[in-house]
């Protein structure tokens, strides 16, 4: 039972540090979109990348901090729920020591509830979680056997190493891919006819594997059951997307191989083609399109291929003490993380203020029984 | 693993690359590039590939002679045109041919020249038919 109530209580943590961390990253690019920096989105992407590492990490990385915290200023407190307890102790929360303890204990009565599986309540959030991650579970098993189809249906063009460049009929825009052991680029087989395209193309999606984008894409997928219910998981794994794109152009573009007019064509000419967006590109594969967000059709959508050529065709301004500035950026990110993933950590043990907590709450206690008592004349 | 299944239609490079073996018989990658529209910019890789993927798909045979590799179509331009048609019908006309007949005849802008020919045709076929 304590174990199930453990994973339940990481499990939480988790979701929290994810909120928490997609707001400090949102406050972080709102600094940057009036920085020097707003067009470099390469540092942006590194930024994010390293921002959601952090959050992988946050455990350890929360266990460090409270510990140095400990060492360092012994009687300040990360936890959010202390500093909630010492805000109440100090007056500041006008409120009754039982009903106060009542929302402090909220979260562990309801993992103890979970944990049992008692009570309709929990047996309904059970029922949505398990469906839900089994919905999400069977999506991700399917894109991995739709990647062998898309495989099996295509044909190979070139080898280097553990990359394969595939021709397929079925698509119109090109995406890169991975399987267990090999990555993938798909091209439509009609490309090759179109030269300048398929440099362009390719140069795009190896690009994207240099960066590892398939590997983040991939591990990204794979924690879809574990937050399918969270929306910050998809608003932020699409903000990652566009970074992508966006980088990966920007990338392209500084090498200055292919000029920006031709790059934009580009975009536009395979835009128009996946207007006619085959059944094989709709299909669920972990994949790194060529046009992941700027598909023809929706408001949205063309508001992110405008995104797109208009940051095509505005090169980032030269920064300088680039790698300084990142590092600094991704330190603040780093400990900002760190303190919220340690303010959800269950404290240790009972400080001193919920002892405090704990005896008015039975002093209250304690005063409504002896007025029952007086009351019914003992 | 299970063998790929073949397709049966040719994509629109593809075709262009048929119709040239088609008329050529059998040729090289050389023959088959010279052979296609002047407007078309392949560089001979590609087109090697296009080919090597035609023979993986079985349209065509290929066959090597010293350092040189010939391609010979392996189904004639009849048999397809007939594939690509039913293939028209099932998928756009209910599988109807008379709707696609019908189609034809009302928007294609036909000549007299045409419609004289495919009476022709039709009046032969009915012949046969009652024979």
């Amino acid at each position: 039972m304590y174990q199930i109530e453990a994973l339940i209580d990481l499990y939480i943590d988790a979701n929290i540090v994810l909120i928490f961390a997609f707001m400090v990253w949102r406050l972080v690019q709102l600094g940057l979109s009036r920085s020097n920096l707003k067009r470099d989105y390469g540092f942006q992407l590194n930024l994010t990348e390293g921002a959601m590492i952090a959050v992988f990490l946050s455990p350890v990385i929360a266990y460090g901090v409270s510990a140095l915290n400990a060492a360092l200023f012994p009687k300040v407190s990360l936890n959010a729920a202390d500093f909630a307890v010492a805000q109440f102790l100090n007056g500041h929360v006008q409120m009754e020591a039982q009903k106060f303890e009542a929302i402090l204990s909220f979260r562990q009565t309801m993992v103890e509830a979970l944990a049992s599986g008692q009570g309709m309540g929990a047996q309904l959030i059970i029922a949505l979680f398990s469906g839900g991650a089994v919905v999400a579970v069977m999506v991700t098993a399917r894109s991995v056997f739709n990647v062998n189809q898309l495989i099996r249906g295509s044909y190979v063009w070139r080898r280097f190493g553990r990359l394969d460049i595939r021709l397929c009929d079925t698509i119109n825009v090109p995406f890169s891919t991975r399987g267990l052991r090999r990555r993938h680029i798909f091209v439509p087989s009609g490309m090759l006819a179109q030269p300048d395209e398929l440099r362009i193309t390719l140069s795009h999606e190896l690009q994207h594997m240099r960066r590892n984008d398939v590997e983040w894409e991939l591990a990204l997928t794979l924690l879809r059951p574990l937050f399918f219910w969270n929306p910050v998981y998809y608003l932020w794994k699409r903000n990652l997307e566009t970074l992508r794109e966006l980088s990966c152009d920007q990338a392209i573009l500084r090498r200055k191989r292919v000029t920006p007019h031709a790059y934009a064509d580009c975009l536009l000419s395979v835009c128009q083609r996946s207007i006619h967006s085959s059944f094989a590109e709709n299909i669920t594969v972990p994949k790194v399109p060529f046009l992941s967000f700027a598909r023809a059709a929706g408001r949205r959508n063309f508001t992110a291929l405008h995104q797109r050529i208009s940051a095509i065709t505005s090169q980032p301004r030269v920064v300088h003490h680039r790698g300084v500035l990142f590092w600094s950026a991704m330190v603040l990110t780093t400990i900002a993380i760190a303190v919220g993933a340690s303010s959800v950590r269950k404290p240790a043990d009972w400080s001193q203020d919920r002892l405090m907590l704990s005896t008015i709450v039975n002093l209250e206690r304690l005063e409504t029984r002896n007025s029952g008592l007086s009351l019914a004349g003992y | 693993m299970r063998p790929k299944k073949k397709p049966d239609l040719l994509t629109e490079v593809e075709l262009e690359f048929m119709s040239a073996l088609w008329e050529l018989g059998d040729a090289s990658v050389r023959d088959v590039l010279m052979n296609l529209a002047p407007d078309r910019n392949l560089a001979y890789t590609s087109a090697a590939t296009i080919l090597r993927i035609l023979d993986e798909k079985g349209f065509v045979d290929s066959k090597k002679s010293g350092k040189i590799l010939s391609y010979k179509p392996t189904i004639d331009k009849d048999t397809y045109q007939t594939r690509s048609l039913q293939n028209l019908s099932a998928k756009l006309f209910d599988n109807t041919p008379a709707t696609l007949v019908a189609r034809l005849v009302d928007d294609a802008g036909l000549s007299q020249e045409s419609l004289e020919e495919i009476r022709a045709l039709l009046d032969r076929r009915l012949r046969d038919v009652s024979d």
